[in-house]
Parts: structure tokens; C-alpha cells; sequence
């Protein structure tokens, strides 16, 4: 019998996709205008350490799929 | 039938409280006490080449991943490095980086993700118990039709006579 795995559940609420979103950065031409939106300046990471462990795992698996390509 | 064995591992009612409170290292505060500091301190471990050579062994015997990620979190809970919470909040990163590890020394591992990855196969080892049952059963047929085959010979009478053949 297996025993009740809090990874298992930990690891697949991870939805990497949803937690580090892919930074679009959108040229504009002006010298005042906004770099980043308003939603992306506060410094979520802090906040959340969730997203630490996301940006992380997200380097992680790019690594990873770049080995399992080759 | 065989009767089950009752278990004796499990603690004695009251164990817990034998220690001294603070005795142990998971009563105290915890050393590193963000996600950042046991990311930082995990990373460190895992990037050892000795702690990767036996991953890789352990990883080749079949154990699931997941279940090494929450033994090694566990482990740092026990040792008193980090708080549960931050335990569980870093098996995610240790699962991943653990099959970094496989992927990059090929080695074919069982996540643990799936639901249940033997359920079509039949395990080994049951197979072997239910074949070593089988043979039991046969063997013990066997003996049985054997001592019946016995039971049934007629004992023959030897002519006890003066005149009797003798061979």
C-alpha cells in the first residue's frame, strides 16, 4: 500500500506557466514611457514565496527540455 | 491461515514525551527560515557529486522520485535545518532538480507523478509469490496422492505354510 505523498500534490499544483509568465516587453519609442506594467513592478517574490520556487523550477525544466530534445 | 504479526515499530504511547521539550532538533527554531535560504542550501547538497552518484543509484533501484523528494525534505525537518512549511513549499524544486539529474545522466527513473504506473503490469515479485503458492499447493497434492496410493495397496498375505513357495 502507498502511503498518502504530500509531493506528489505539491508538485503538480505548480503550474509554471501560471506563476511565471512569459515577460513581454513591448518597445515603446518614448523616454517617459512605462517600461513594465504596474502588475509586474511590485515585487511579488517577496510576497509570495511560491514564486521563487517557480521561477526556479522553471529554469530547471527549460534545462531539462533542452537535454531530453538533443 | 497465517495470523498477522502484530507490528512493534510504532512508538509506545507517550514516547514523545520522554525528551525534554527543546531536546530535539525540530523543537527548536529552525536555521534557515525562508524558502531562498533552503533553496540555497538544497541546490548546494544536490550539485555534490557524491550526493548525485547515490541519487542516481537510488533512482536505478526504482524508487518513485517524489518519495525521495519528501524523504530528503523530511530529513531536513528531522535535523531541524527548516520548518515543514518551508519543506513542502521546496519539494517541487527538489523533484525537478532530481530528474535534471536523471535526465542528464540518462538514467530511467519512475517520477512518482503518475496515478499508478504498474497497474497493466503485473509486479514481479507477485508473481513469483503467487507461482512459489502454486508449487506449494502442487507439492502438497502431490504428498497426499502419494500416501493415499500407499493406504490403498492391499498388504499381500504371505503363505506362512510348510509347503509354501518361497523365493
Amino acid at each position: 500500500m502507498r502511503f498518502y505523498n504530500p509531493a506528489i500534490v505539491a508538485y503538480k499544483n505548480m503550474d509554471l506557466d501560471l506563476l511565471v509568465p512569459k515577460e513581454t516587453t513591448e518597445s515603446k519609442g518614448g523616454l517617459l514611457a512605462p517600461k513594465k506594467p504596474m502588475a509586474q513592478k511590485t515585487d511579488n517574490k517577496k510576497i509570495n514565496p511560491v514564486l521563487t520556487v517557480a521561477s526556479h523550477m522553471k529554469v530547471i525544466r527549460d534545462k531539462r527540455n533542452t537535454i531530453n530534445e538533443s | 491461515m497465517k495470523a498477522e504479526q502484530p507490528s512493534f515499530d510504532a512508538p509506545i504511547p507517550g514516547m514523545s514525551l520522554t525528551a525534554e521539550l527543546g531536546a530535539r532538533p525540530w523543537q527548536s527554531p529552525a536555521q534557515l527560515t525562508t524558502v531562498d535560504e533552503a533553496i540555497e542550501y538544497y541546490l548546494e547538497r544536490m550539485s555534490l557529486e557524491d550526493f548525485s552518484d547515490q541519487l542516481i543509484d537510488v533512482m536505478e533501484m526504482g524508487v518513485p522520485v517524489t518519495d525521495i523528494a519528501n524523504t530528503l525534505q523530511l530529513g531536513g525537518v528531522m535535523e531541524g535545518v527548516h520548518s515543514i512549511d518551508v519543506g513542502i513549499l521546496v519539494i517541487p524544486l527538489l523533484i525537478e532538480m532530481m530528474m535534471l539529474i536523471g535526465d542528464s545522466a540518462g538514467v530511467k527513473y519512475d517520477s512518482g507523478l503518475e496515478a499508478n504506473p504498474n497497474k497493466d503490469k503485473m509486479r514481479k515479485s507477485k508473481a513469483d509469490k503467487i507461482l512459489r503458492k502454486l508449487e506449494q499447493k502442487i507439492d502438497n497434492k502431490e504428498d497426499t496422492v502419494e500416501k493415499e496410493t500407499v493406504e490403498d495397496e492391499p498388504e499381500m498375505d504371505m503363505p506362512t505354510g510348510l509347503m509354501a513357495r518361497r523365493n
